[in-house]
Parts: structure tokens; C-alpha cells; sequence
């Protein structure tokens, strides 16, 4: 082989090399299905997935080469709940648009990945979120689908909702530490910055969560809606604190305390 | 770290199960305790079912009934009402404790969400159980889901 073949065929496995870099940490988790229709549940629920993107970011390298251990899922409770309205702040409550939010999330049951998973869930049994974690856990350079299935969501026909999106916030953790030790090397905090311990300055996922929006699908517009709002939901700082944990066994595992 | 982490997992030996209420709120059969202190004699269930269509077809109806499941007292009994829209519906499980649920109830409201309580005639504490399915006009079971909103 000629050496100038040799060279390019270095520059072009360099180029590759750099390309799958980028977008293994560009990529950010999220659902897999991010946009779904109002109540059009089939065999029980919308099925849909976290998928983990990447792992943790090796300081030295910047790379994420660092193996993910569990990840924590939490939907917003809709109770003390954030709620905009074409951007701007909403009083009211989410039933004006949305009227039976409340359990959002089923689980399906997967130990491919990480073999222990449970519920996280409100006063009432409902179920808020879930984690999962443990085992050899999800290596580098590779990514999960984490399968769950949403509840049908209903859009209060009277409003003038033509999207309601829900800001779902993840962790993905690498190392377990307490909240002081959160960095890029020990978790990517997939969450929105609302004042929570699960955010830090400079962060890699910085105000990057997750969202599902559900399209208005049943019930027309009110005609004198004109265009239309686009409603969002994002938890609380203090819904967060409370939630967004891996409690096993009466013993919190994850932030350490 | 990860093996830390691995170990704590890895000495779980059961979950904890979550009963009465977590029980209450996730099956189309389920049961749970009301005024477990026997105090409150306005102690309600309040849940909403959302019915849809899961393959099996568009709901027509929510079909529930309930089951006390306490030993008789004199003066208290389980009542189970659902509302959709204009329309509601009330039971109650004449005799407790005998195993029997009270007579079926539906309301006719298609997909959407219903409003379901549970309640009862006095104070006193009440297990019970309910059932609730959501049907189509064929009498096919399809899509139910439930959230509660309170149990107090």
C-alpha cells in the first residue's frame, strides 16, 4: 500500500474516531418517544423508553468513558408543579389542562441492564418515577433503553391546551456520592434548573432534561382559542429534593447521605 | 465505587410490599383500609379511572362495585359512587364481611375520566375492596388506569 493510502485511511479512521467521540457525548438521555398523542394508549399504555445516552465525562479526557451504575426517573407530581403558559407563568392549576394527571409512569420490568428497579411514588401509591441500578451496570460507549410505559393523558377539552409538555427529569449516575460530590465524573443530572440540590454550575447536562409533550388529539379547539397555548410542566425544586431518590429497604442509597 | 454500589444492590433480598393503599391504586381489583383510626366518619376515596381504548376497543361504560370486607357494625356500611360529566352512579355493599360485592354500577360516559369515591355511613375503621373496569359496548374489558387524589 502506498503511503499516502496509509495516511488517508489514518485520517479517515481519525475522523471517525472523532465523530463517534462527539456524538457519544452530544447525544443527551431522553425518551425515546419524546412526543405522543393524547389518550391513544394501546394494550394498556403508551410504550415508550429512557434511552441513556452516554456515561459519565472523564475530566482528563473529556471524553465519557466512565460506566453508568443506575439511573432515577421522576416525572413532575402536577401538584406544586411549575406551569407556563406560551412562556409565560401560570396560577392556576394543571387541571385547568390536564385532568387526570397523577400516576404518569408504569415500569416495565427489565433487568437486562441493571438487575433492581422500583417505584418512586407520591403519598397516594402513585407512581411518580422509578430507578434503577446495580449489576456490572451499562459500560461506556454503549447505550441503554430503559422500557416504561405512560399513562394516557387527557387535555381538560375546555381549555385552550393544544400541547402540554412535561419536563421529566433523569439522573444517570456513575459514582455514589452525596449532593456535594455531584460533578460531570459522578452523574449527568438530565434535570431542569429550578433550584434543586440535582443541578451544579458548570455542569455538562446543565437545564438539559428530558421532556414529553402530548399533542391536544381528542377534542377540537375551543373556537375562541385562536392559535392555541403550549402549556409546560416542570416540577418543583422541592418535588425534586423529595423524590428524586434511591430509597431501598428503608436506606437511601443514592444521594448518599 | 461501582462495586459499592453493586454490593448495595446486590444485598436486597425483597422489596418492601406496599399495602392498603398502593394496593388500592394500581389494579382493576384491589382493597385497601379506610379511617383506620375508626375517627373519621367522612373519610373518602377519591380516585379518577381513565378509560381507553386498548386495543380492544373504545370504552362505553366504567363498570364498579365494592366489597366491605370488615366484620358487621351496626349503622356502617361502604358506599361506592362514579361520575362522568353529567351522569353518576351510588352502591353500597348491603351486608359486610359476607364476601359478596355490592351490586355492579356502570356509567355510560365513552373514553375519558371518570371520578370514583369511596366511602361510608359512619365513623369506624372499613377494609374493602373495589373493582373497577372499564368497558366497551360489547361488554369487552379495555384500557382502565387509575390515579388517586386522596384517601383521608
Amino acid at each position: 500500500m502506498k503511503m499516502s493510502n496509509r495516511f488517508n485511511i489514518v485520517l479517515l479512521l481519525t475522523a471517525i474516531g472523532l465523530t463517534a467521540m462527539y456524538q457519544s457525548v452530544s447525544a443527551h438521555t431522553r425518551l425515546k418517544t419524546p412526543v405522543i398523542s393524547e389518550n391513544n394508549a394501546t394494550h394498556g399504555s403508551d410504550y415508550n423508553a429512557v434511552v441513556v445516552a452516554h456515561g459519565c465525562i472523564d475530566a482528563a479526557t473529556n471524553a465519557a468513558t466512565i460506566d453508568t451504575l443506575g439511573t432515577v426517573v421522576v416525572f413532575p407530581d402536577g401538584k406544586d408543579s411549575t406551569i407556563t403558559v406560551n412562556g409565560q407563568p401560570y396560577s392556576g392549576t394543571l387541571a385547568d389542562y390536564v385532568t387526570n394527571w397523577g400516576s404518569p409512569v408504569t415500569k416495565v420490568q427489565d433487568k437486562s441492564i441493571f438487575p433492581y428497579e422500583d417505584y418512586i411514588k407520591d403519598s397516594l401509591g402513585n407512581k411518580l418515577g422509578f430507578w434503577t441500578g446495580g449489576g456490572k451496570g451499562l459500560k461506556a460507549g454503549f447505550r441503554a433503553v430503559v422500557p416504561i410505559a405512560t399513562a394516557g393523558v387527557i387535555i381538560n377539552p375546555e381549555s385552550c391546551a393544544k400541547s402540554v409538555q412535561f419536563v421529566v427529569s433523569i439522573a444517570d449516575i456513575c459514582q455514589i456520592t452525596d449532593a456535594a460530590g455531584f460533578s460531570d465524573q459522578s452523574v449527568m443530572l438530565w434535570t431542569p434548573t429550578v433550584g434543586s440540590i440535582y443541578q451544579f454550575e458548570g455542569a455538562h447536562t446543565t437545564d438539559s432534561p428530558a421532556t414529553l409533550t402530548v399533542n391536544r388529539s381528542i377534542t377540537p379547539l375551543p373556537a375562541s382559542c385562536g392559535a392555541g397555548e403550549e402549556v409546560v410542566v416542570k416540577p418543583s425544586a422541592n418535588q425534586l429534593n423529595r423524590d428524586m431518590r434511591i430509597i431501598y429497604e428503608g436506606q437511601q442509597i443514592w444521594p448518599k447521605q | 465505587m461501582c462495586k459499592i454500589y453493586s454490593k448495595q444492590f446486590i444485598s436486597m433480598t425483597a422489596f418492601t410490599t406496599l399495602v392498603s393503599l398502593a394496593s388500592f391504586s394500581h389494579a382493576h381489583d384491589a382493597g385497601a383500609t379506610m379511617d383506620p383510626d375508626g375517627t373519621v366518619a367522612k373519610f373518602t376515596g377519591y380516585a379518577s379511572v381513565t378509560c381507553f381504548d386498548d386495543g380492544n376497543g373504545a370504552a362505553d361504560h366504567l363498570a364498579v362495585s365494592v366489597k366491605d370486607t370488615s366484620p358487621p357494625v351496626p349503622g356502617l356500611l361502604v358506599n361506592m359512587q362514579v361520575i362522568k360529566g353529567s351522569r353518576a352512579a351510588n352502591t353500597t355493599d348491603p351486608v359486610s364481611g359476607d364476601g359478596s360485592f355490592s351490586p355492579e354500577i356502570t356509567v355510560q360516559g365513552g373514553n375519558g375520566v371518570y371520578q370514583i369515591l369511596v366511602n361510608k355511613t359512619n365513623a369506624g375503621a372499613r377494609s374493602f375492596q373495589v373493582s373497577y373496569h372499564c368497558m366497551t359496548s360489547t361488554n369487552a374489558h379495555t384500557g382502565t388506569d387509575i390515579t388517586v387524589n386522596q384517601f383521608e
